[in-house]
C-alpha cells in the first residue's frame, strides 16, 4: 500500500521538474576541471603569501641561529687576545668579536730537521666563544662557539740542558735554532794510546784500499750504520802499530772535511785525503763523533824510497 | 521540430503529428516505460498507448512543455501496466527505485494521519526545490523516470559508487524533511 502511494504520489510530480530532468544534458558531477583550477590557484595564492611574509620576516628578524663561525687562527694566542671575524649570513651582514680566548696546549711536538737545525713546535686547540651581535637589530644577540685548531711550528734557541742532541766537543753552536757550524778547533785528543781507545763498536771508518804507497790519497767512508745522529769532527787521527802488534803513544792529525758535517742515520759520506804517512808502517785511523770515537782497520803503508811532506801534518805527542 | 509545431500539427489533425512527436521524444518515452516495465515489447505498447493518448487529448489540451506532458502519460501507462504485472513479478528497475523510496518516507501510526498521495507530491515537489540542480535532475531521473545507476553514472560522468552515495544522502535528507513537515505515508 505504501509503495502504491510514493508511485501515486511521484504521479503529481511538478512537470517542471520532470522536463528539467529531461533535458538534462550530460555533465560532470564534481565539475573536476573548474575544481582543480580552483584548488591549484589557491595553492599559489598560499605559497606566494608565506613566501611575502617570510621574506618580510626575515628582514625584520636578526638571525637567532646564526652559523658556526670558522676562524683560522696563526701565532700565539693567548687569553687576553681578540680575533675579529666577519659573519655573513642570507639574512644580513653581522660583526663577530671574539671576546674571549681559551687555550688548551694538547700537545708538545719536536722534530729536527737535517743539517743540525732543531726545531720544537706546540700544537694547540683553542675553544673559542665569541658573542654575536646582529647589525640590523643591536638588542638580540646570539652565541656562537667554534672551535680552531690550528698547529704552530716555532724555532727555539738551543740552550744547554734542552733536549737536543749534544754537540760535539769543539764545536760551536750558533743562538738561533741550535745550528751547528763546523770549526777548525782542535779536539782534545783521545784518552789515552790507540789501544786504550774506546771506539763505537756500531760504526767504522771504512777505507777503500788496505794497502797504500806513501803519497797515495786515502778515501775514507763513513755509513751511519747506528740510530744515533753523528757530528762529524773535521781533524781525522791516526796511530802507528809495531811489527809486535803494539800501538804507539802518539797521534798523528791532519784537517779531513767530510761532505757534510752531520750524519743522519742511514747517510753516507766520503772524504780523500792524502795523509803522507811514514812508509813501510801499519797504521790505523780515528774520526771524533760527539762524544764517541770510530775507528777503521789497519792498513800497510808501502815501502818506498821517497818520503814526501806535501801536507801539513801536525803530529802530536801524547801528553801521558 | 519544435514542441509548440508539433503541438499545432496536434490541433490540425495531421497524422504527421504522431511522427513528429515520436521523432522528438520516441526514444524518452521508450526508455520511460522500459524502466517501469522491464520489459522491450511493453513497453513499446505502452507508448503507443500513449501516442493515441495524446493525440485523443490535444486538442483542447495544449500542453507546454510537451515533452514532460507526453512522458507524464507514457508513465501513468506504465505504472497502470506495472501494477497488472505485479502480481506476476518485480524486477524492473522502477522496483529498485521504489524500493529505494519506501524506507525514506515515514509510516503513519494511524489510518488519520496518513496524508494523501497529492498531498506527498506536494511535499516532494517543495523538497525537490531546495535540492541543487544536479541533485534534484538526479533524483526526479532515478525515482521517476526509473534510469538505472549505470545510466546515471554515465550521464554524470561519475562512478557508480558516487551516484548511489549520493542517493543515499539525497533520500536522507527527503527522511529529514518529511519528518520536519510531518508528512506520513
Amino acid at each position: 500500500m505504501k509503495r502504491k502511494r510514493i508511485s501515486e504520489a511521484l504521479e503529481h510530480l511538478d512537470p517542471a521538474y520532470i522536463d528539467e530532468a529531461a533535458g538534462f544534458t550530460a555533465v560532470r558531477l564534481y565539475q573536476k576541471p573548474l575544481f582543480r583550477l580552483v584548488s591549484v590557484a589557491a595553492c599559489l595564492i598560499v605559497c606566494a603569501t608565506a613566501v611575502l611574509l617570510s621574506t618580510v620576516f626575515d628582514k625584520q628578524t636578526p638571525p637567532v641561529d646564526t652559523p658556526p663561525v670558522t676562524t683560522t687562527v696563526t701565532g700565539n694566542l693567548t687569553s687576553a687576545d681578540t680575533t675579529t671575524t666577519v659573519v655573513t649570513t642570507t639574512a644580513t651582514t653581522t660583526t663577530t668579536t671574539a671576546t674571549s680566548i681559551t687555550t688548551e696546549p694538547s700537545a708538545t711536538v719536536t722534530t729536527s730537521t737535517k743539517k743540525g737545525i732543531v726545531v720544537k713546535g706546540t700544537k694547540t686547540t683553542r675553544t673559542m666563544t665569541t658573542t654575536v651581535t646582529s647589525a640590523v637589530t643591536s638588542a638580540v644577540t646570539s652565541t656562537v662557539t667554534s672551535t680552531v685548531e690550528n698547529t704552530t711550528i716555532t724555532s727555539t734557541t738551543a740552550r744547554k740542558g734542552d733536549d737536543l742532541p749534544i754537540p760535539p766537543r769543539g764545536t760551536t753552536t750558533d743562538k738561533d735554532g741550535g745550528t751547528t757550524k763546523s770549526t777548525s778547533t782542535r779536539p782534545t785528543r783521545p784518552n789515552g794510546s790507540f789501544g786504550e781507545t774506546e771506539f763505537r763498536p756500531d760504526v767504522r771508518l771504512q777505507l777503500d784500499k788496505s794497502v797504500y804507497t806513501p803519497d797515495e790519497a786515502i778515501t775514507v767512508t763513513i755509513e751511519n750504520t747506528s740510530e744515533d745522529t753523528l757530528y762529524l769532527y773535521s781533524l781525522i787521527f791516526w796511530a802507528t802499530q809495531t811489527e809486535n802488534g803494539e800501538w804507539s803513544n802518539g797521534w798523528g792529525a791532519t784537517p779531513l772535511s767530510f761532505t757534510t758535517s752531520v750524519l743522519e742515520p742511514g747517510e753516507t759520506c766520503t772524504a780523500t785525503k792524502r795523509l803522507s804517512l811514514s812508509p813501510d808502517k801499519t797504521y790505523a785511523l780515528a774520526l771524533c763523533v760527539g762524544d764517541t770515537w770510530i775507528r777503521s782497520d789497519t792498513f800497510r803503508v808501502m815501502p818506498s824510497s821517497t818520503t814526501t811532506a806535501a801536507e801539513a801534518i801536525t803530529t802530536t805527542t801524547n801528553a801521558d | 521540430m519544435k514542441d509548440d509545431q508539433i503541438v499545432r500539427l496536434f490541433f490540425e489533425r495531421s497524422e504527421q503529428a504522431i511522427a513528429e512527436l515520436s521523432r522528438a521524444y520516441g526514444a524518452l518515452c521508450k526508455n520511460v516505460a522500459l524502466h517501469i516495465l522491464g520489459n522491450a515489447q511493453d513497453a513499446e505498447e505502452c507508448v503507443n498507448d500513449a501516442y493515441l493518448g495524446v493525440w485523443n487529448s490535444i486538442p483542447p489540451h495544449s500542453p507546454n512543455p510537451l515533452r514532460s506532458y507526453v512522458c507524464r502519460i507514457v508513465r501513468n501507462l506504465a505504472i497502470k501496466k506495472y501494477h497488472a504485472n505485479t502480481a506476476l513479478k518485480r524486477n524492473s528497475v522502477y522496483d529498485v527505485a521504489l524500493d529505494e523510496l519506501e524506507n525514506c518516507f515515514p509510516s503513519s501510526a494511524s489510518v488519520e494521519d496518513e496524508f494523501s498521495a497529492a498531498e506527498a507530491a506536494r511535499a516532494i515537489n517543495a523538497f525537490l526545490g531546495t535540492l541543487s540542480r544536479e541533485n534534484r535532475v538526479l533524483f526526479v531521473r532515478r525515482y521517476w523516470y526509473a534510469d538505472s545507476i549505470d545510466e546515471l553514472a554515465a550521464l554524470f560522468h561519475a562512478s557508480n559508487h558516487t551516484i548511489t552515495v549520493r542517493l543515499s544522502r539525497i533520500r536522507a535528507k527527503l527522511n529529514d524533511y518529511l519528518v520536519q513537515e510531518g508528512v506520513f505515508l
